[in-house]
């Protein structure tokens, strides 16, 4: 059986705020790509995300249960299982991109964000965008662990190193729900 | 040698180039889907973004069969507008082969993604 497996990062340095003490450790690709739609890539891959459980300042549901999780999580794992990449010479998807991404966006996004579109970057990073609302809203993650986001609104247009900018972040992802 | 912030005048603002496309999104405020931003990003370290004229080549001659099977059409006035530059590249790509100059932010490829059009008979179903 093919497995998505989620392990904690060994350098942990941020605490999700989402409950996860129901999330499995991994998760079997017949349930992840339930949808005929989805391709089904054989392998495995394994995402070291930060996966810290404990106190948080705001309770939220269980990833599992949010909107974009499984379908983000989807799509990174057929980025990176098909190796689906640049005909111009572009890197391969690196998995560490991947587990960056999604930890960072668990720590910004709301339950009921809508599932982002997901890419693969040229350097072999993840880049998840939405477009709705009357926003835009690009994050990317690079293979070195960079983080950068792009939002533009009605009246502001902002790109900035993700991390360092975590609760504006979180407030522009709002809008796009 | 290409000058990463060059610009060929002898290019003009209304002629059109072609670029294979890999990566879409659903454009939900165009209500369409259009190219993702990092189809326009970079081709290579040098940042440099490879595109034809379309006066002076065809799409079936452009179009790629593996992954970058889609194109789409840029006014080369637009990247002017943004402060990008477009230079020959006659070494390699073939006839009409360029390649767009100029630092590529998050703003600019967001402009160009959402002006771009489809070659109609190359464009992604929606």
């Amino acid at each position: 059986m093919t497995t998505i497996g989620i392990k904690p990062s060994p350098t942990s340095r941020a605490r999700t705020p989402y409950d996860d003490s129901t999330f499995p450790n991994n998760l079997t690709l017949d349930s992840v790509f339930s949808s005929e739609t989805w391709p089904q890539p054989t392998g495995t891959i394994t995402l070291h995300v930060v996966w810290e459980t404990g106190k948080a300042p705001v309770r939220r549901p269980p990833l599992a249960t949010t909107n974009w999780f499984i379908p983000t999580l989807q799509c990174m794992a057929s980025i990176l299982l098909t190796r689906e990449t640049w005909t111009t010479g572009g890197a391969q998807p690196d998995s560490s991109a991947a587990a960056e991404m999604l930890n960072l966006l668990s720590r910004v996004l709301d339950g009921r964000t809508p599932p982002p579109d997901v890419v693969p970057t040229w350097e072999g990073g993840i880049q998840v965008e939405w477009h709705r609302n009357g926003v835009d809203l690009e994050i990317e993650s690079t293979p070195s662990g960079d983080v950068e986001f792009y939002f533009k609104g009605p009246d502001v247009e902002r790109e900035e190193r993700a991390w360092d900018n975590l609760e504006e972040l979180a407030v522009h992802a709002l809008t796009v729900i | 040698m290409i000058e990463p912030r060059g610009d060929d005048p002898s290019i003009g603002d209304g002629e059109v180039i072609l670029r294979r496309i890999a990566f879409t999104t659903i454009d939900q405020n165009l209500q369409r889907r259009r190219p993702s931003t990092q189809s326009f990003k970079q081709d290579g370290t040098d940042g440099l973004v490879s595109v034809y004229l379309l006066s002076e080549t065809t799409p079936a001659n452009v179009i790629d069969e593996g992954v970058e099977r889609y194109l789409a059409l840029v006014n080369v006035g637009l990247l002017r507008e943004l402060g990008l530059g477009i230079v020959r590249d006659p070494t390699s790509g073939g006839p009409g082969h360029c390649v767009i100059t100029g630092r590529k932010t998050k703003g600019r490829l967001n402009r160009i993604v959402q002006e771009a059009e489809w070659v109609e008979d190359y464009r992604p179903t929606d």
